[in-house]
């Protein structure tokens, strides 16, 4: 009986944080939601759901039951907001000679929210892991991505702490060359102050940051910067164009990024287009040259009946415009919502690196997401 | 648009010539540090394989065997994933073209042109500069 306990335990685990979940960027404009906090308590999106995203995701997203916490079951008092998110894949992936069959833990995480009078505190803390094996001793994967405190008032809103900045299409997939490449990463969350406000057809926000205080709490370029960026919803909220700029330094380098941001729904064929792209100037000490960059991704999503999603997006990175160094990558994706709080998404990924398409690589992943 | 545009014109410019410079300095920071040093891979945070990737001094010693600036001592890098001089004797190499063994970066392989650059930075010396 010990031994069937620790196996789940371990099992338990060892889904582990692999992926985060953000918003979902199609479902601005096409499920009647114009930004973010309409469904989600973080103004970037992701996370926890509010009660109006729970009534969306069982009454428009998904085919049907209870979106609430524990589906109904418990409800907590209206100082608190709990929910978390649990993913796991499974796959194929081809890359030159190498044949992998995949299957792992994304995510394990649990969010809280408790507040009154306008100021919140914010906590999302989980495991943290990846693919491959050996794993980390479980007590050295907890992690949190985001912990900050919030004050709202009407449209305005001022936190602290850690998060990412409100920037570009805030993807789920954490592998989108826009996410991977530009430093919204896994676990790559600065610390900073941000603040932002929602006007009827606009938002802006502006953020400061510096770089997390302990190695050990993330990954990627330690850096302190600044971001800010502006949307605008056009068309009686059918379309929506925005534009983002960053200022980051770290011990090696500088980095300007400005990008554009657009979303079109069309509401009588189902389809949404969305794309972002972003450009790149990074400059290192000590006399090395500097490279532009260069980060796409552009895409549609078609709603084929309520619960059913279909889409493409194509993804192209250029670490550096002077040479034949892009990567591209082509997605085809299905997310089917059965019930609410599950998603099931299957992803076909061909992707190809240095402008040889000759023999592109493929992945094909299989996931399964279910939100308290 | 304009933007799309412009960099497809930029790129129809794109020079198969590598003129960057084959330092350390510059290979760590404009691509071991982005492709490998991620959160699930060699990070302060994971380590996998106990490789810790994410700073140039860090990340030179571990492949190299050598610290940067201290006089070069007798032996071989640990696991040879280095050997100065010799790219074709270097482990990195062949893990960065998956020949023999696990391609590496595992989800994203690095473009021909980055790998020649690492080659070369090898060829020349390995040195920390």
């Amino acid at each position: 009986m010990r031994v069937t306990a620790t196996a789940w335990l371990v099992g338990l685990g060892v889904v582990l944080a692999a992926s985060v979940a953000d918003a979902y960027p199609r479902f601005q404009l096409s499920s009647g939601s114009v930004r973010c906090q309409d469904c989600h308590l973080s103004p970037a999106g992701g996370g926890l759901i509010d009660d109006y995203g729970r009534l969306e995701a069982s009454d428009t997203i998904s085919r049907g039951g209870d979106g609430a916490l524990l589906h109904g079951a418990w409800e907590p008092p209206s100082w608190l907001a709990l929910g978390g998110d649990l993913r796991a894949a499974t796959g194929v992936k081809h890359e030159g000679d190498e044949r992998d069959a995949l299957a792992f833990p994304m995510q394990l995480e649990l969010y809280g929210q408790a507040g009154a009078g306008g100021v919140s505190l914010y906590l999302a803390a989980g495991l943290r892991g990846g693919a491959r094996d050996p794993q980390p001793p479980l007590v050295e994967r907890l992690a949190s991505r985001e912990h900050y405190v919030m004050f709202q008032r009407d449209a305005l809103y001022v936190r602290a702490g850690r998060f990412f900045p409100v920037f570009g299409l805030r993807a789920p997939d954490h592998t989108a060359y826009t996410r991977r490449y530009l430093g919204f990463g896994i676990l790559e969350e600065p610390y900073g102050v941000a603040a932002g406000w929602a006007g009827a057809t606009w938002e802006g926000h502006l953020h400061a940051y510096v770089p997390r205080p302990i190695a050990f709490l993330g990954a990627g370029p330690r850096a302190r910067g600044v971001a800010a960026s502006y949307e605008r919803r056009l068309a009686d909220d059918r379309a929506a164009l925005g534009a983002q700029a960053r200022w980051a330094t770290t011990e090696d380098d500088r980095v300007t990024t400005a990008g554009v941001v657009g979303k079109r729904w069309f509401d009588r064929a189902g389809l949404l287009v969305l794309g972002e792209v972003d450009v790149q100037r990074q400059d290192f000490d000590g006399g090395l040259p500097g490279r532009w960059q260069l980060a796409v991704q552009a895409g549609a999503t078609q709603t084929v009946t309520r619960g059913v999603l279909v889409g493409v997006t194509v993804h192209r990175w250029h670490p550096d415009l002077a040479l034949r160094a892009a990567r591209d990558a082509f997605d085809v994706d299905v997310q089917y919502f059965p019930w609410a709080h599950v998603e099931l998404h299957l992803l076909g990924r061909v992707s190809a690196q240095g402008n040889n398409y000759d023999e592109p690589g493929f992945l094909g992943l299989l996931q399964l997401h279910y939100y308290l | 648009m304009r933007t799309i545009l412009l960099a497809t014109a930029l790129c129809a410019a794109c020079a198969d010539a590598d003129e960057r410079p084959a330092s350390w300095r510059y290979v760590h920071a404009a691509i071991i540090a982005p492709a490998c040093a991620t959160a699930g891979c060699h990070s302060t945070l994971s380590a996998t394989a106990a490789l810790d990737l994410s700073s140039a001094e860090g990340a030179y010693t571990f492949l190299t065997g050598r610290i940067c600036g201290e006089p070069v001592g007798p032996g071989s890098p640990p696991r040879n994933y280095v050997d100065p001089g010799s790219p074709a004797y270097s482990q990195l190499v062949y893990q960065l073209r998956g020949i023999g063994r696990r391609r590496m970066p595992p989800d994203v392989p690095l473009p021909e042109v980055e790998i020649a650059l690492i080659e070369r930075w090898i060829e020349e010396g390995a040195s920390c500069e």
